[in-house]
């Protein structure tokens, strides 16, 4: 097992990590740029480096400055927590050429996972079911109004090396599809470096389901079930829960088994997420991998009963799968996580500045994570997630309850958050009746009225 | 001619300036990007007139309600 972790990540990421190395008696290393100096997470590690200047891109994406932190504490392994370089094959090689073990998969699952046309094409040919696609897309116009003819309109462009909904655009005939290519050419190119794009069929309300997938360095693979993640606004997951409401359970325990074969057929390692869209007449189509701990991996620890930081840990130091799972085949009750953002519940416009107030409730079945304390700053720097809320309990209408008693004893000031959204979306009655789909929270703004203050 | 004096609508820094003084703008325009919580926001020009004078550089970091740049409206 490691001595000493390094955790290239910061707030409620860092201290979800640190939690289980505690827990392991495994010592750990933190780093922190200008701006969270004084977040919890760093007096609660065992060490803690200063990495410089506040944007990502000198601190906790600068590769150079990280290694350096590896090498002068002598930390054996890197956690990347999610975000950041978590999915970087680089990096991981890097680290991994200094002799210490990148927790994660290994360098060339997160490259080739991270291509989505090598994604599919993989998943394909071991016959995950996957809706139509063009692979790699043309340069010249009349391919690329064939390719969007051969699918079938509505198609979606997306980029290949894309994530986080940049530069995904629908397109609903040949004019459009040429316009729209452009344009997500553009974005792609200047958000990822890398203006590669593919169409895959458009689906309009499809359901997000994703599997939780564990695996060890010796071709076993599990799985813990799925996680429901359709309530998301502009591909920015708001609420995620499992076990999948009104869903077949033959079936999706089925899709998962399947899952499970083609990972240790493919010899997959440590962890990840199969994403799958799911349309309204029951079909399955792979989307995407991720190859990483995942920020809602919360729901599928509750009703699964497990740690999936030791786990992944476990599996890095290169135990066996069977050593680590209990071969438990249900789900326990049902779990949901709701993300407070630091945003305002009307505009969504961010709302970043220090938290003159925050206390967060003690309620059983409650689990609440969050990288912030009282007086410190939600910057701008970064992602607007102030806490993430995990009710678990036996059936979802308790754990519903559960989540709104909770979020109405938040006491947050300083910011505004979007508790009162997250609110007013559990109690609707369409949430309630399990009616999910990924249109939902823009059908839910137009039936309340309010417009999108921005594009 | 009224001065339009164009606001940051949130805390964050600019990442992009799509006009120069002197420039005529319509309104709708795009004319400068900003970036808060991992997130791009597009202020466009509220009036049709001519850019007076640019207050922020790109890079820079923003305020809610803090200038950004003035324009003198045609009317």
């Amino acid at each position: 097992m490691f001595n000493k972790v390094l955790i290239i990540n910061r707030g409620d990421s860092a201290s979800r990590v640190i939690r289980t190395l505690n827990k392991m008696k495994i010592a750990s290393v933190v780093v922190y740029s200008e701006i969270d100096a004084d977040l919890p997470y760093i007096k609660e590690a065992t060490e803690s480096y200063a990495i410089g200047p506040s944007p990502a891109q000198k601190s906790y994406l600068n590769q150079d400055v990280l290694l350096d932190v590896l090498q002068k504490s002598g930390a054996d392994a890197v956690h990347p927590g999610f975000g950041f370089l978590s999915e970087n094959a680089d990096f991981a090689q890097k680290v991994e050429n200094t002799g210490a073990k990148f927790i994660g998969p290994s360098p060339k699952w997160l490259s080739k996972m991270a291509n989505k046309n090598v994604a599919r094409a993989i998943m394909s040919k071991y016959g995950l079911p996957i809706g139509k696609g063009s692979g790699k897309l043309s340069d010249n116009p009349d391919e690329i109004k064939k390719a969007g003819r051969d699918i079938g309109f509505p198609v979606l462009v997306k980029p290949a090396g894309g994530g986080g909904g940049i530069g995904m655009l629908p397109a609903y005939n040949e004019e459009e599809l040429l316009k729209v290519v452009q344009e997500a050419r553009t974005m792609a190119q200047r958000a990822f470096d890398d203006g590669e794009l593919y169409l895959e069929k458009y689906f309009e309300k499809p359901r997000h389901i994703e599997f939780q997938v564990l695996a060890d360095q010796h071709g076993h693979v599990t799985h813990f079930f799925e996680r429901d993640c359709s309530i998301q606004r502009r591909h920015q997951k708001l609420i995620e829960e499992s076990p999948a409401v009104g869903l077949d359970r033959n079936e999706i325990n089925q899709l998962a088994d399947k899952i499970t074969e083609i990972l240790a057929d493919i010899g997959y390692d440590n962890i990840g997420t199969v994403e799958m869209l799911r349309d309204s007449q029951g079909h399955y189509s792979f989307l995407e991998m991720n190859t990483r701990l995942q920020v809602e991996h919360g729901v599928s620890e509750e009703i699964n009963g497990i740690d999936l930081v030791e786990a992944q840990i476990r599996c890095a130091a290169g135990e066996q799968l069977e050593t680590i799972v209990d071969n438990q085949k249900a789900p326990n009750g049902h779990a949901i996580e709701v993300r407070i953002y630091a945003e305002d519940p009307k505009t969504f416009f961010p709302s970043p500045g220090k938290l003159l107030k925050f206390s967060a409730p003690t309620i059983d079945g409650i689990r609440i994570e969050t990288g912030f304390a009282q007086g410190t700053t939600v910057s701008p720097f970064y992602d607007p997630m102030v806490a993430k809320v995990i009710a678990h309990a036996e059936t979802r209408q308790e754990a519903i309850a559960k989540l709104l008693i909770a979020l109405k004893h938040f006491e947050i000031v300083g910011i505004k958050t979007n508790i009162p959204f997250l609110i007013d979306v559990l109690n609707s009655d369409k949430y309630q009746l399990g009616q999910l789909d990924t249109g939902f929270v823009k059908e839910f703004l137009n039936t309340i009225g309010e417009k999108h203050a921005h594009s | 001619m009224p001065i339009h004096k164009v606001i940051s609508p949130l805390t964050g820094s600019i990442w992009k300036i799509e006009l120069t003084v002197g420039q005529a703008v319509t309104a709708g325009q795009s004319a400068v990007i900003l970036e808060s919580m991992k997130a791009e926001f597009s202020i466009d020009a509220p009036v049709t007139g001519i850019v007076q004078e640019i207050v922020l550089s790109e890079g820079d970091e923003v305020y809610e309600d803090d200038v950004i740049f003035t324009i003198e409206a045609d009317d």
